[in-house]
């Protein structure tokens, strides 16, 4: 998961400067693992009994702490996620924590706990962007998918809290057998509320204990090849057939240049850091083959550790020369979740894009005629 | 000089970066980007009580004639004043 999305350019240079120096520019923190929602195919998720059994949350305070450590080794975008991150203890006090140190935040949410007082205080000091998971199109998808009927109602009225402070809102819609009926439906919320969104077509298998196996509940690969298919259908619109044969005339001609080496082929442990709410810092919330406690080791001793796994890790070789790569989101969290070996081939992604390509190639020739 | 406190600067990778807090986000939410010159100004600001002052420790450090100094670092100060992010 990468929190720095949507970069102006003069930020993407500094991030790239970042990426290359290894200078840990933008973490994310997962303060905890409760939820208002119990969303069927979640990897994060405990009951609160879990989380007492597993480790306490770490209070506001310990994590300016760890905060104002990061500042000092580069850090500067901050994406604070869950669970549900306006359950959280003090998260008015974090936050303005972090903003006080110059911190970028963004913060990840389900959208439903916003309420007038939550949005009048955001607007005080506005986070860069409150990134709303959009679950479906109506309250009866909610019901079916998050275990609350009244969940895209909510959501709607905070939208409207957030948009009338001028705080800007992107959705992220995770696409499920539950809610893929209301892609469409979706998209048109969003465009008609004038709000981004980001469609997303794969799901990682779930690797935390509490939650494997929730990986039944996300599309077979094909069904995510037509979810992407069509999300790009819906952004391109008039403009989706030249969108499509512009796709595969880089996949025809695309060919690997670059020779095989170690690291990660994204962000991820080379500029960006994930930290549990248990403490445990990785490169992502996925790649748990390599963890260390933050609290434990200290901030700049834990990402020097992370970086170092992370250069000397290999991800897949097969996948380093495969034609598809061009238009394959395969990384190291996916091998890692698909596979349990950062090596390894993620068939299901294989698949995907497989069924994806095959998708544009008819798409491209219905233009045609 | 002061530096307004909804600015606060940051080194990231050997550069200097000011990020807007509190009501300054209102009118820009990102980073202020830095070349050398201006986060050795910006670093220094609260130090020199006036722009003549920021001129001086500008030739001392930088190479570049009086004339050209004079008319960039207050030109860069006065921006800075009428956006306000400093005052002085």
């Amino acid at each position: 998961m990468d929190p720095i999305k949507h970069l102006n350019p003069i930020e993407q240079g500094i991030c790239n400067k970042a990426d290359l120096a290894q200078i840990p520019i933008a973490g994310n923190i997962e303060l905890l693992p409760l939820c208002n929602m119990d969303c069927k195919m979640c990897f994060a998720k405990m009951t609160r009994q879990e989380m007492e059994a597993h480790s306490p949350m770490h209070d506001y305070k310990e994590w300016l702490e760890i905060a104002g450590q990061a500042s000092a080794a580069g850090s500067i975008f901050m994406l604070l996620t869950g669970g549900e991150p306006f359950l959280y203890p003090n998260l008015k006090e974090l936050y303005f924590g972090l903003k006080k140190m110059g911190y970028i935040v963004s913060i990840n949410t389900n959208g439903t706990l916003i309420t007038d007082e939550i949005a009048d205080w955001l607007a005080e000091d506005p986070p860069r962007r409150l990134n709303i998971t959009l679950y479906g199109a109506s309250d009866e998808t909610y019901g079916r998918l998050c275990g609350n009927p009244k969940g895209f109602t909510q959501v709607m009225g905070a939208v409207k809290r957030l948009k009338d402070r001028d705080i800007s809102i992107k959705f992220n819609c995770s696409l499920t057998p539950y809610n893929i009926h209301d892609q469409e439906k979706m998209y048109q919320t969003a465009v008609d509320l004038d709000i981004p969104i980001d469609m997303g077509f794969y799901m990682f298998p779930p690797v935390r204990t509490n939650n494997i196996g929730n990986e039944k509940y996300r599309l077979t690969a094909e069904d995510a090849a037509y979810a992407r298919y069509r999300a790009e259908e819906l952004r391109y619109g008039t403009e989706f057939g030249r969108y499509a044969r512009y796709s595969l005339d880089r996949y025809h001609n695309y060919e690997q240049t670059e020779a095989y080496q170690s690291g990660y082929t994204c962000r991820s442990g080379n500029s960006v850091y994930w930290i549990n709410y248990d403490g445990t810092m990785s490169a992502c919330s996925f790649t748990n083959d390599y963890q260390v406690n933050v609290f434990e080791e200290g901030f700049a001793k834990a990402w020097g550790m992370i970086k170092n796994h992370v250069h000397e890790s290999w991800m897949s070789e097969k996948c380093h020369y495969c034609k598809m790569r061009i238009l394959c989101g395969r990384c190291a969290a996916a091998a890692i979740s698909e596979t349990k070996d950062i090596s390894g081939v993620p068939e299901y992604y294989c698949k995907l894009t497989r069924c994806y390509i095959e998708l544009l190639e008819k798409g491209a020739e219905s233009d045609e005629d | 000089m002061k530096i307004n406190p909804n600015y606060i600067a940051k080194t990231i990778v050997d550069e200097t970066v000011i990020v807007p807090t509190g009501k300054a986000v209102q009118y820009f939410n990102g980073l202020i980007s830095t070349n050398a010159v201006a986060g050795f100004i910006w670093k220094n600001m609260e130090e020199c009580e006036s722009p003549e002052e920021m001129v001086e420790r500008v030739l001392e450090t930088f190479e570049v004639d009086r004339k050209t100094a004079e008319a960039d670092v207050i030109g860069f100060l006065n921006t800075l004043k009428e956006v306000g992010m400093i005052e002085f």
